[in-house]
């Protein structure tokens, strides 16, 4: 995994708003903070996060 | 009468928001003099799904917790699986359950299902529940759930199940664009996740992948056939 990715990732999370919580699916309900810590270990909800920000950066690429 | 069969758990905190936002799909469809059976809290369970499917219900609305190949409500208890699909037959589904269409849809629609709308991944919400006491106030949610909702009202009102999912994904690209322009410019990533993950089964899908098996069962053989003749 490209640690630039990471690195915005980590960085895009931690604009998020504390009371804001974001519910993935079948895996949990997290708040912004619980979700840089999966990202910096790099577990599957952290894989998961990186993807989507990584994706939305390929999009705003090709609008 | 046409029936509406919705399922509505409240046990975590998008069943919750699922469940106020779907009022008004109850409001719509009762105004289109639909009869709903409306499946809330604790009656979102796999006895009152058994009895009101055999009533024959032409819509079947689910939300609760997604899998691959099943749909679970509260405390895990599964509602329909792969081998139960046979249920689904000649209703269209909207699922608003994780990771169910490619599994659960593909079955549903295979074993007679009219249309399955629903995610292949993860369905995400990003929402403010500590800040706002009524779901139904909470202005971040709206950019995931308004269009599911309209795609669930543009079903019920007659449009076809793959115009009403091009439809949702259009709002839902809107949303991204509203987001990234607004104070909730943290939540387009997620938008776009579940613009990309929303998909219309239906029987043409899996007719167009029977053909391909079929073609390229017969073109291996036809090949092997070749490789045979020329090593004669």
């Amino acid at each position: 995994m490209k640690k630039e990715a990471k690195t915005l990732t980590v960085l895009r999370l931690k604009l998020i708003p504390d009371d804001v919580r974001i519910s993935i699916g079948d895996e949990g309900v997290y708040s912004p903070e619980e979700l840089i810590i999966h990202v910096n270990k790099e577990d599957k909800i952290g894989k998961k996060v990186i993807k989507i920000e990584s994706e939305y950066l390929k999009f705003l690429e090709q609008q | 009468m046409k029936k509406v069969l919705i399922t509505r758990p409240n046990h975590n905190v998008p069943t919750q928001y699922f469940y106020y936002w779907s009022k008004k799909i109850i409001e719509t469809a009762k105004l289109m003099e639909m009869d709903v059976l409306d499946l809330k809290v604790e009656m979102a369970n796999k006895k009152a799904f058994d009895k009101a499917i055999k009533s024959n219900p032409a819509f079947v609305i689910m939300a609760g917790r997604g899998h691959f190949k099943k749909a679970k409500m509260a405390d895990n208890e599964i509602l329909i699986e792969q081998e139960d699909c046979g249920k689904m037959k000649s209703k269209t589904i909207c699922a608003f359950l994780s990771k169910s269409a490619e599994g659960l849809g593909e079955k549903s629609v295979a074993s007679g299902a009219t249309a399955y709308i629903g995610h292949d991944d993860d369905f995400i919400l990003c929402c403010a529940p500590q800040k706002r006491s009524d779901p139904l106030l909470d202005e971040m949610a709206g950019f995931f759930l308004d269009p599911l909702r309209a795609l669930v009202e543009d079903v019920l009102r007659g449009k076809t199940a793959n115009i009403s999912t091009e439809m949702a994904k259009k709002a839902l690209k809107e949303n991204i664009k509203k987001a990234g322009n607004s104070k909730y410019d943290f939540i387009a990533p997620y938008l776009l996740w579940n613009m990309k993950h929303l998909k219309c089964i239906k029987k043409e899908r899996i007719k167009l992948l029977l053909f391909i098996l079929i073609f390229s069962m017969v073109f291996t053989n036809a090949i092997s056939f070749c490789l045979d003749l020329a090593t004669d």
